[in-house]
């Protein structure tokens, strides 16, 4: 057992040695004059070695004790540090890194000898008196017993100080920790409750309370976190080695290596994070001549940095090498089937560049080892926003790439809303929460109509789907008494939820507040229900399950194209339309005249009413003292006729009128002015796909909005109009 | 064989079934339970075991007992199967009893149905049988 022990010991220090070693090794490839670093990793092969010597690891003991051989050759000057001496000490890494894997899996050292390798440490070993002596000035021998006690010394100091500041934990124990404070919070949460007693000294001590367990939340939530550098530090040897394969030329930079994420999250990012940079670095930089050639440093830049923003953690990663070219992105996309050559032609570059996110994309010419296997930048997105996070790629195309992905700090713990469905208590993730509609079912107002059997409801003119919380539970499950539907409600609340690119509508009996919520997984048995991604305990000791949003949008058919990839095609082609066609919110009035118009709501600033008492008439115009200030106020159908008698008097509108609706519109000049219209009609968003003519000035386009023609109202044509002829009138 | 032998005992309706001492974890009184809609039929529901969230198992459904007559207020006997525990929901909690070896019989061959996996033997008390409980077979059904 005891053997056991330290065997596991040594595998975990051996782990972390390696690591280093890569990263030492990279440096020294770069600087092999540097006594530091080639006494650190003379030191790990040292160490690796007394230990394997001392657990009976023979093979493990002789690679070591051969690389230490060879090393203290190069640290005695007595072998020039050439490629292939960097190369074998990888390979030596690599060896052992192969040997602790075997004995971490099953044991044993593995029945590779490496005898290829043990050969090739000889040879160069025995290469030592081809060195010129002239070259390298032997060192005496008084120096080197000097410094290997030093370096002796120097390794005890860090022992100690190791000892002193760290100790392992085993992750299940941080975990339980993790439980138990979670456990405490309830029943701190349960005490505070009691105000039973008036007591100072009760008062104080829950206080002291509820602040120490604040505080011990809050510190071993941090124990939880590690630092971004765990996976990065690997990327050393990884670029090194691509960078080698490739023949190219490239600078790692590493900023906020610091920057701490929780561990769960750290494991998640780890594959699409190598999957990011072997592209930069197999697509993204050049050839060191190609470099040359287009007046770039022929040493690429590759920069991964982390930092916190908001609340997130925000990972870029920017290569100076080739870019993303949109063309070529579109011309792959094409032939891949993805989208159609005139959608394509439609598309902006960065619509383009984004394409590389759908799946059966690659854009690599020939499928290398190194990346692309056409599963690519879509599982990389997928991946990210499993976890919650969020990926876009920029590209300036001939420059540089850049990709940033944000993340949440921590998995554990989720912003969420708790709903209720029958007796039961539900958490939905804040992430998939787009906005809460409550409806009054007792008035005339939109309801939830039905189209053949499938309810949807209009929101803002657009049909939402609508799913009954109640109803797939009870059909779902054969327990009943729990869901029973309430025939005679009075209110609706839907829940608008959002995943990827659907949106759907949750009718939930209740909807209660917000909070922070712990997740935690359910057991074995109830792992493979897609509704449910967890659950959690809420403050009352209750356990709430949190509802998984994609897999609910799955079983009920309203997400599709990932579960159907055959109708990708299809699918894709309306989400390119979608990106084709912006999106407008626009308030629909109606003028004097009864014609329907439509304004950009980003240009309205408030609806009014104004007692028509109010309004002053100066110069056949009419205005009002609205906020301190004068407000011109205008009909649409009077602003383009040019002869002014032919106007109608703003009296006349006035007529048999108490008050009057305004549209104050305030444009990005910053000047105002106010639109008089009969009535307001609706509010809605909506893509204009069809645009008719304008049948006058002042009108943009025409289109059919609720079976009416609609004007688009051409405001910059307007505001010129009405402050001509204010001026107009001023210099008359 | 000392632990081997040591059973924690429990009533369903009025049949008598043990389980290995060792795998028991904890025996708690009966919990509020959060109900799993879509979960297969055995699961009851999940209990808040100071913070931990385990997984209820209804033994009457599992062993095909009348669910009408259970007990409004079930025990749980907190058990451990892999790293997970789970929670059988039992009518009333025996005593810990230590069986010799020459009272265990074989199941009879003439068990049928589901019921036969789920029992390992048999140990023949005074006046009545104990039953033995596979916990991993229940589990995985």
């Amino acid at each position: 057992m005891a053997a056991d022990e330290m065997l596991n010991e040594f595998l975990i220090e051996c782990n972390e040695s390696l690591n280093q070693l890569d990263n030492d090794l990279v440096i020294f490839e770069e600087d092999p004059s540097s006594q530091e670093i080639l006494a650190s990793i003379f030191r790990t092969f040292h160490t690796i070695k007394g230990s394997s010597g001392f657990l009976a690891l023979n093979k493990l003991e002789t690679i070591s004790h051969k690389g230490e051989n060879l090393l203290s050759l190069i640290r005695e000057n007595k072998i020039a540090v050439d490629r292939d001496i960097i190369n074998v000490l990888f390979l030596l890494v690599d060896a052992i890194r192969e040997i602790i894997l075997n004995l971490s899996n099953k044991g044993t050292e593995g029945e590779n000898n490496y005898e290829v390798l043990l050969q090739k440490l000889e040879q160069l070993q025995a290469s030592e008196k081809d060195v010129p002596a002239k070259i390298m000035a032997p060192k005496n021998d008084e120096g080197a017993i000097l410094e290997k006690v030093d370096a002796l010394k120097e390794n005890v100091e860090n022992l100690s100080g190791i000892t002193d500041t760290k100790i392992r934990v085993d992750v299940s124990t941080l975990d339980s920790l993790m439980n138990l404070v979670g456990e405490l919070v309830l029943a701190r949460n349960r005490i505070m409750q009691f105000k039973v007693s008036e007591d100072t000294a009760y008062l104080s001590s829950t206080h002291k309370l509820n602040l120490v367990t604040s505080e011990l939340q809050t510190v071993i939530m941090k124990t939880r976190l590690q630092e971004i550098n765990n996976i990065w530090s690997k990327f050393h040897r990884m670029v090194r080695d691509l960078a080698v394969a490739k023949k190219k030329s490239v600078n790692l930079v590493l900023e906020g290596k610091e920057t701490e994420l929780d561990r769960t999250i750290i494991e998640a990012i780890n594959d699409p994070l190598v999957h990011l940079v072997r592209n930069s670095i197999d697509h993204g930089i050049e050839t060191p001549a190609q470099r040359r050639k287009n007046g770039k440093p022929p040493m690429g830049t590759l920069r991964l940095s982390a930092f916190h923003e908001g609340g997130q953690v925000n990972i870029e990663i920017f290569d100076d090498g080739a870019g993303i070219d949109p063309e070529k992105i579109k011309e792959k996309a094409i032939s891949k089937g993805i989208i159609s050559i005139e959608k394509a032609a439609q598309l902006s570059p960065q619509e383009s560049i984004n394409l590389i996110f759908k799946s059966g994309f690659s854009t690599a010419k020939t499928v290398t080892n190194i990346s692309g296997r056409g599963v690519g930048m879509d599982i990389v997105k997928t991946n990210i926003e499993k976890i919650g996070g969020s990926i876009e790629i920029h590209s300036k195309p001939g420059e540089n790439s850049f990709v940033r992905i944000k993340i949440p700090l921590t998995l554990a713990i989720v912003p969420a809303l708790i709903v209720s469905s029958g007796i039961q208590k539900y958490a939905i993730p804040q992430l998939n929460l787009l906005e809460l509609v409550r409806l009054e079912l007792d008035d005339n107002k939109t309801q939830i109509e039905m189209v053949h059997n499938a309810p949807v409801f209009r929101l803002r003119g657009k049909l939402l789907q609508i799913i009954y919380l109640d109803r797939i539970f009870r059909e779902g499950s054969g327990k009943n008494g729990t869901h029973q539907l309430n025939g005679n409600k009075k209110t609706l609340n839907i829940v608008v939820l959002k995943s990827g690119n659907h949106e759907f509508g949750l009718v939930v009996d209740e909807v209660h507040n917000t909070q922070d919520i712990v997740v935690k997984s359910l057991g074995k048995k109830l792992k493979n229900i897609n509704y449910f991604s967890g659950a959690t305990i809420l403050g009352d000791g209750a356990i709430a399950l949190i509802l998984d949003i994609l897999g609910i949008g799955h079983n009920n058919n309203i997400i599709s194209d990932v579960l159907h990839k055959d109708d990708s095609g299809a699918k894709t082609k309306s989400n390119i339309q979608k990106l084709n066609v912006e999106k407008q919110t626009l308030l629909l009035i109606s003028d004097l005249m009864d014609n329907q118009m439509a304004i950009p709501l980003n240009t309205v600033a408030r609806l009014e009413e104004f007692l028509c008492s109010k309004i002053e008439i100066s110069g056949n115009k009419a205005f009002i003292q609205y906020r301190n200030k004068i407000l011109p106020l205008i009909v649409l159908s009077n602003v383009f006729i040019e002869d002014e008698l032919k106007k109608e008097p703003p009296e006349k509108f006035l007529e048999n009128k108490e008050t009057l609706k305004v549209v104050v519109v305030k444009l990005k000049s910053g000047k105002s002015f106010g639109i008089i219209v009969d009535k307001i009609i609706d509010i809605l968003e909506t893509e204009i796909i069809d645009k008719g003519p304008a049948p006058r000035k002042g009108v943009l386009y025409t289109f059919v909005m609720k079976k009416h023609i609609t004007e688009m109202i051409d405001f910059d044509n307007i505001v010129n109009k009405v402050e001509s002829q204010l001026i107009a009138i001023g210099t008359n | 064989m000392e632990g081997g032998h040591q059973y924690c005992t429990f009533y369903l309706d009025k049949t008598f079934f043990g389980i290995q001492v060792d795998r028991v974890q904890e025996i708690i009184r009966f919990q509020e339970m959060a109900i799993v809609p879509m979960s297969p039929d055995i699961v009851k529901g999940l209990i808040n075991l100071r913070g931990q969230i385990i997984t209820g198992i209804d033994l009457r459904k599992c062993l095909d007992f009348n669910t009408e007559y259970a007990n409004k207020k079930p025990m749980n006997v907190i058990v451990k199967s892999g790293a997970e525990a789970f929670s059988l929901l039992v009518d009333r909690i025996g005593d810990v009893l230590d069986l010799s070896e020459d009272l265990r019989e074989n199941k009879p061959d003439t068990l049928s149905g589901k019921v036969r996996d789920l029992i390992s033997d048999v140990y023949k008390l005074e006046n009545k049988l104990l039953l033995v409980l596979d916990i991993d077979k229940i589990i995985d059904l």
